[in-house]
C-alpha cells in the first residue's frame, strides 16, 4: 500500500509552475530520492508533504488521509524532517536537540527518548550529550539531525539535501550509516538531492524531475538500464555512466 | 521569571508616580505654588527670583522653574499657563513674538505689545519695572579704539575684516541677527553661534571680535568692552517687565498686584549692579535678587528657600577647578541627589515604556517584513531630531515639566529597542526555526524558545544603546523645566560657571558610564550557553 499518495500536484510561484501536475506514490518501507536540478521542484514537493507548502491543485495523501485535513503541527510532529544544514537549534545541547519531538508529543521521557535516537545515529550519549551544536563536527551534526528526525519513531522521514553540505569521505560514511540505520529502523523516506551517485546509494526508488515535472520513475537498481533522454543526460553529468 | 516580573512591576511604578507628580503640578488655582521662570541669561535668573522673592514674602509658594532654552519655549509655557510669570523684555514682544519692526519709543512699544499680546494669546504685560536692557553689539575696547569705532554704521565698514559670534537665541531672530544686518548691510568674515557661557571669553580671547551682549551686562565692565552705538535706531526699546499669563491674572489678583508694585522701582544702575555681583563677583542669584530688592526698598522677609538652583560655585581666585568641584558638589548634595533622582526617574520611565512598546514591536514585524523597514526608518527619522527641537515640538501637547521629556526621550528609545529586537528575531539561527518548524513546533515555541533567547543579547544591546543616548539628551530637559542633572549645566551655562556646569556634567557622564557597564554585563549574561562567545 502506498504510504503516501501525490496526485495531479500544482504549485505556482507567480506566472512560474514549481509543480505541474506531479503524480507519484511512495510505498511503505521504501526510500524515494527525488533527483533534479535547482529549480526542478523537488523540493517544493517534498514540503508539500507535511504542508511546508500548500499546494494551489491536486492534494496529497499521507496514510491514507490528505493531509490538508490535518492539522500541519499534528502533521509535522508525526513525520521526521532533516534540512542541509542540519538546523540544530545552537543553544539546546545534543540531547535537548535529539529529544525535541518527544517533548513536543508530551513523551514521559524525551531525554531517555533522544539518549537511545543518538545511540542509533552512531553517536554515543555519554560523549555527546550535554555538547552544544557548535562544539560538534558537520558530520557529527547531521548525525544529530537524523537522531532528532527519528527520535519519536515516525514512520516516514523527509531529507532535504541532508548530506550536502559534508565533504567527500564524511559524505559516504553518512550515506551508509543511514541506509543501514533506515533499513533496520522501517522508515519510509523521502529524499531530495541534486547528486544520482547519492540517490543510488541510498534510495530504493528514483525519481528524476525537471521544470515542475517527473519525467522518470524507476527501480534505484534499474535506471541506469531504463534511463533515456533528459535522465540520461543527468546520469552522464553525475559521473555515474561514463 | 519572578526577577522579570519585578522589574515590570517597577516599571508601571515609576510610570504612576510620573502620572502623580504630574498631576499635583495641576493643583488647586489658588493654593497652587506660583510657577516663575526664566531665560538662559544672567539677568533673566536674577529678575524672576526676585519676582519669586516678592511672592514668597507675600506668602505665596513659588515654583521656580529657570532657564528655559528660548523665548519661544517659555513664552509657549505661559500661553498654556504651564509658566504663570517670567521677566520680558517689550522689545522682544514686539520683534520676536509679533514679528513687527521697531517704531515708537517706549510708551508707544508697550501699549503696542500690552494690546496685541491680549488680544491674541489673553497674557498681559505688568507695568515695566523701570530699566531697559537693549542688545548691545561689543568689542574689546582696544580693538574697537584701533579701528576707531563708535557705532554701527562704523562697524559695517570693517565688517568684512572681523569674525562675530552670537548667542543662538540673537542669531535666530527677527530683531537679532537678521534685521541688524539688513538694517546697517554687515557682513562678517565669518559668525559663530555662541553660548552665553563661552562668548565673552571667546571675545577677550580674541577668537571672536565682535558678540552681542545686553546694555546692563556685568561682563561688559568687567572684559573692558566698547558698546557700540546703534546710531540708526535699529533695535527696539526693551524695556524689563513682568508678562503674566491670562490665568494667573485672573485667578491670584493679590499676587500680580505684589509684582505690579515693583513697577518702575528698578533702575539700570540698580540692576547692573546686581548683574556684576553674579556675573562677576560669583554671587548666588538669591543673594543677588535679595540685595538688588533691599536697594530698592522691597526688601523680602525671611526666606527659608536661597533659591533652588542658584547656588553658585566658590569662585575664588586661583582656585583649580578640581578642587571646586568636590566642594561644590558636597555643599549642594541635598540638590544633587535630588537632581540624579530625577534625573533617573526620567530616564527610567521612558526607557521602560520604549521596551514595553518597541519590543512586541519588534518582534510583530518579524512576521510582516514588507513593511518592516518602512516602520524602522521612521522610527530612525526621530532620531535625526535635535534633541532640543524635539522637547520644544512637546511643549504645545504635553506642556512643561516631565511629561513632555519623557515623551522625547521615549521617542529617542525607540529606534535602538526596535532596531535591535527586529533584527535579532529576524537573525537567530533562522536555519534552527525552519528546522523546528518542520518538525512541528509551532509559531509561539519558535518564538519563544530559539528566537527570544538567541535574540536576548542583541535586544539588551539595543536597550543599552538607548540608555546612554538618555542619560546624555535627558540632561537637555532641563531646559523646558523637566529637572535633572540639566539643571545645574543649563544654570552654569547661563551664569558662565564652569564648577556649576561640570557639577551636573560629571554626575550625568558617570551616570552614563555605570548605565553602559551594567547594561553590558546584562547583556552578558542574558546570552544563552551554548552560543556565548
Amino acid at each position: 500500500m502506498a504510504l503516501i499518495q501525490v496526485e495531479h500536484a500544482v504549485k505556482r510561484y507567480g506566472d512560474v509552475r514549481a509543480l505541474n501536475d506531479v503524480t507519484l506514490s511512495v510505498e511503505a518501507g521504501s526510500c524515494l530520492a527525488l533527483v533534479g536540478e535547482s529549480g526542478s521542484g523537488k523540493t517544493t514537493l517534498l514540503r508539500a508533504i507535511n504542508r511546508l507548502t500548500e499546494l494551489d491543485g491536486g492534494h496529497v495523501t499521507v496514510r491514507g488521509q490528505p493531509v490538508a485535513a490535518i492539522d500541519p503541527v499534528r502533521l509535522r510532529r508525526s513525520i521526521g524532517y532533516v534540512q542541509q544544514d542540519g538546523g540544530l537549534i545552537p543553544h539546546w545541547t545534543c540531547l535537548d536537540n535529539a529529544g525535541l519531538v518527544p517533548a513536543l508529543l508530551g513523551s514521559a521521557d524525551p531525554a531517555e527518548r533522544g539518549r537511545d535516537a543518538l545511540r542509533a545515529a552512531g553517536l554515543d550519549p555519554e560523549v555527546f550529550a550535554d555538547r552544544y551544536p557548535r562544539e560538534l563536527s558537520g558530520g557529527q551534526r547531521q548525525r544529530v539531525a537524523i537522531a532528532r528526525a527519528m527520535a519519536a519513531g515516525p514512520d516516514i522521514l523527509l531529507m532535504d539535501e541532508p548530506f550536502g553540505a559534508l565533504d567527500a569521505i564524511t559524505r559516504n560514511e553518512a550515506q551508509e550509516s543511514f541506509a543501514a540505520l533506515r533499513e533496520s529502523a522501517g522508515v519510509t523516506a523521502v529524499l531530495v538531492t541534486h547528486d544520482l551517485r547519492e540517490a543510488l546509494r541510498v534510495a530504493t526508488r528514483v525519481a528524476v524531475m525537471r521544470a515542475g515535472a517527473v519525467v522518470m520513475e524507476s527501480a534505484a537498481g534499474e535506471i541506469v538500464r531504463d534511463a533515456t533522454g533528459y535522465a540520461a543526460e543527468l546520469l552522464e553529468k553525475s559521473g555515474v555512466v561514463r | 521569571m519572578t526577577g522579570r516580573r519585578a522589574r515590570v512591576t517597577i516599571v508601571l511604578a515609576l510610570c504612576t508616580a510620573c502620572g502623580l507628580v504630574a498631576a499635583t503640578g495641576r493643583a488647586d488655582a489658588q493654593t497652587a505654588p506660583i510657577v516663575v521662570a526664566s531665560k538662559p541669561f544672567a539677568e533673566s535668573y536674577l529678575l524672576a527670583e526676585a519676582f519669586a522673592q516678592v511672592l514668597e514674602s507675600q506668602g505665596y509658594a513659588v515654583d521656580r522653574r529657570p532657564g528655559f532654552a528660548s523665548t519661544e519655549l517659555v513664552f509657549q509655557a505661559l500661553i498654556r499657563g504651564d509658566v504663570d510669570v517670567y521677566p520680558e523684555y517689550t522689545g522682544t514682544g514686539l520683534a520676536a513674538i509679533l514679528g513687527e519692526s521697531a517704531a515708537g519709543g517706549s510708551a508707544e512699544v508697550f501699549r503696542r505689545v500690552s494690546d496685541a499680546f491680549l488680544a491674541s494669546w489673553n497674557v498681559r504685560w505688568l507695568p515695566p519695572l523701570g530699566f531697559e536692557n537693549t542688545y548691545a553689539i561689543a568689542m574689546r575696547r582696544a580693538a574697537a579704539d584701533s579701528l576707531n569705532l563708535r557705532t554701527l554704521t562704523g562697524l559695517a565698514e570693517a565688517a568684512p575684516e572681523l569674525a562675530a559670534g552670537f548667542s543662538p537665541d540673537f542669531m535666530g531672530r527677527a530683531d537679532g541677527l537678521e534685521g541688524l544686518a539688513a538694517e546697517y548691510a554687515i557682513e562678517f568674515r565669518e559668525t559663530h553661534s555662541l553660548l552665553q557661557a563661552v562668548k565673552y571669553q571667546a571675545l577677550a580671547e580674541g577668537a571672536v571680535d565682535v558678540i552681542d551682549a545686553y546694555s546692563t551686562d556685568g561682563a561688559i565692565s568687567r572684559y573692558d568692552l566698547t558698546v557700540l552705538a546703534d546710531d540708526r535706531g535699529f533695535f527696539p526699546p526693551y524695556d524689563a517687565a513682568p508678562l503674566v499669563s491670562g490665568d494667573f491674572y485672573a485667578n491670584r489678583p493679590e499676587a500680580v498686584l505684589a509684582l505690579a508694585r515693583m513697577a518702575g522701582r528698578i533702575d539700570v544702575e540698580a540692576v547692573r549692579r546686581a548683574n556684576e555681583r553674579i556675573e562677576v563677583d560669583g554671587a548666588a542669584v538669591g543673594e543677588a535678587a535679595t540685595s538688588l530688592l533691599v536697594d530698592i526698598g522691597l526688601a523680602p522677609g525671611d526666606r527659608e528657600d536661597a533659591g533652588d538652583d542658584s547656588g553658585r560655585s566658590a569662585r575664588g581666585e586661583g582656585r583649580s577647578i578640581l578642587l571646586a568641584l568636590p566642594a561644590h558638589m558636597w555643599i549642594e548634595r541635598a540638590d544633587l541627589g535630588r537632581q540624579i533622582a530625577r534625573h533617573l526617574l526620567l530616564v527610567l520611565v521612558s526607557l521602560g515604556a520604549a521596551i514595553l512598546v518597541a519590543l512586541p514591536a519588534g518582534v510583530a514585524l518579524e512576521r510582516r517584513r514588507s513593511i518592516a523597514e518602512a516602520v524602522i526608518r521612521t522610527a530612525g527619522l526621530l532620531q535625526t531630531i535635535p534633541g532640543i527641537a524635539l522637547l520644544a515640538f512637546m511643549i504645545p501637547v504635553f506642556g512643561i515639566g516631565a511629561a513632555p521629556a519623557v515623551v522625547a526621550l521615549f521617542l529617542y528609545s525607540l529606534l535602538p529597542i526596535l532596531r535591535n529586537t527586529y533584527t535579532g528575531i529576524v537573525e537567530a539561527a533562522p536555519d534552527a526555526v525552519s528546522a523546528g518548524r518542520a518538525l512541528g513546533m509551532t509559531e509561539v515555541q519558535l518564538l519563544t524558545r530559539i528566537r527570544m533567547p538567541l535574540a536576548a543579547p542583541v535586544i539588551m544591546a539595543g536597550v543599552r544603546t538607548a540608555a546612554v543616548i538618555n542619560v546624555g539628551t535627558a540632561t537637555l530637559a532641563a531646559f523646558i523645566g523637566a529637572g535633572g542633572l540639566g539643571d545645574p549645566i543649563v544654570a552654569g551655562l547661563a551664569l558662565s560657571d564652569p564648577v556649576m556646569i561640570l557639577s551636573g556634567a560629571v554626575p550625568a557622564a558617570v551616570l552614563a558610564i555605570c548605565g553602559d557597564w551594567g547594561l553590558a554585563r546584562a547583556e552578558s549574561l542574558v546570552a544563552p550557553p551554548g552560543v556565548r562567545s
